[in-house]
């Protein structure tokens, strides 16, 4: 019990941030995304014996995570088009992340979910595929489009107009 | 590789090994300006995602497990004194004697009120009681103090206590009990006779060196049903 006490605690201080950050990105709602980092780390203590390696740990953490949204989506008769929350954000972020942030939010999830994943799972297209249950080419697709919509938001915007130049 | 192929490709796995790829970033300025600028969203991609986690995070997550915790611990207590208490219970059972003489004395024993009770019965009580489980007297069994109808082994029985010479003596008639023959045992610091009675049979109960013949002599020899 010791020792699966500080396992989890340890699991916690490492990846309780990076789930809250998933979940958030992948609900847009606050409260939501606390709801589902607790249930999925009390999933994961209930079944902590069956994780073997800890540097398996975040991958792990990330299914249960997946797993427990679309739970919740099932339960839940709402639908979250739109945000219904805001992030914390830190207010000294730059300018381009700002603009980021606004076009995440209105991202489609199924071109946001692989990003996620990219991103902040560190996952390879392969291994995204494996997890969505589609094809490579499908999720490099998604990845593109995501990015392209990320790119053309700057683009828009008049402070970037010298990088535009540059590259076009 | 082409330019086209290649910005497809930093859209979708900047950080790619390909060697087209790397030969093609080396090759087109254009291309590998696009791809510098990429990184650079990149990073801007990974603040954006940074989101600042509510404040006490952890330690609810800590919290919210440790009640799970303390759950699991109750229940796996409250699950162990179950198990000890029916175990407790079971050696007890298997280990407490079962035969007739000892079920009668304890019985006795549970219902010491009767051993001092000074009656007498009345004869229609006596006869009352009896004829409720299908017994009748071959004689007079001089002075009954107590007659009545007890559960003894979850089998009605009819529960006498005599005045003997010694003191009281306890006639147990038992229509659902049988014994293989007569027999005779002291313990407790009480002498006793179990005795068949028909398909039934009796126990007579009282103090050592209390004459107990003449008391099974007049028993009924047989239960009616």
């Amino acid at each position: 019990m010791g020792n699966a006490q500080a396992r989890f605690e340890a699991l916690v201080r490492a990846w309780s941030a990076d789930l809250y950050r998933f979940a958030y990105w992948l609900c847009r709602d606050r409260l939501w995304a606390e709801d589902l980092v607790q249930e999925t780390f009390l999933r994961a203590w209930r079944a902590i014996g069956n994780l073997r390696e800890e540097k398996a740990a975040k991958g792990w953490l990330l299914t249960i995570l997946r797993n427990e949204y679309v739970r919740s989506l099932a339960k839940r008769t709402e639908v979250y088009d739109v945000p219904a929350d805001e992030p914390v954000f830190e207010t000294m972020a730059p300018e381009e992340t700002w603009l980021f942030r606004r076009e995440l939010l209105k991202l489609p999830g199924e071109y946001l979910e692989p990003l996620l994943l990219q991103v902040l799972g560190g996952y390879s297209c392969e291994e995204i595929a494996q997890t969505l249950g589609i094809g490579r080419a499908a999720v490099m697709t998604r990845l593109f489009r995501a990015r392209q919509r990320l790119r053309a938001t700057l683009e828009e915007s008049p402070s970037c107009l010298a990088s535009r130049r540059v590259v076009q | 590789m082409n330019c086209l192929e290649f910005r497809r490709l930093c859209l979708t796995e900047l950080d790619s090994n390909e060697a087209e790829f790397l030969q093609h970033t080396r090759d087109c300025h254009p291309c590998a300006e696009f791809r510098h600028q990429q990184k650079r969203h990149e990073d801007s991609l990974r603040q954006a995602f940074a989101i600042v986690p509510p404040t006490g995070l952890e330690a609810r997550i800590l919290l919210r497990q440790s009640f799970t915790r303390t759950t699991r611990t109750r229940q796996a207590v409250a699950a162990s004194i179950i198990v000890v208490i029916v175990t407790a219970a079971l050696a007890w059972l298997w280990a407490t004697p079962h035969t007739l003489e000892a079920e009668v004395l304890a019985h006795i024993h549970a219902e010491p009120e009767h051993l001092a009770a000074t009656g007498p019965e009345s004869p229609v009580k006596v006869a009352s009681v009896l004829h409720a489980l299908g017994a009748k007297l071959r004689g007079n069994l001089g002075e009954v103090r107590h007659a009545g109808i007890c559960d003894i082994r979850r089998r009605p029985g009819v529960h006498l206590v005599l005045a003997g010479r010694l003191g009281p003596v306890t006639v147990l008639l038992l229509p659902d009990e049988t014994v293989g023959g007569r027999a005779h045992f002291q313990r407790d610091g009480f002498q006793g006779l179990l005795i068949p009675v028909g398909n039934g049979a009796a126990a007579i109960v009282g103090l050592p060196g209390e004459p107990l013949g003449p008391i099974e002599a007049r028993l009924p020899p047989a239960f009616t049903g």
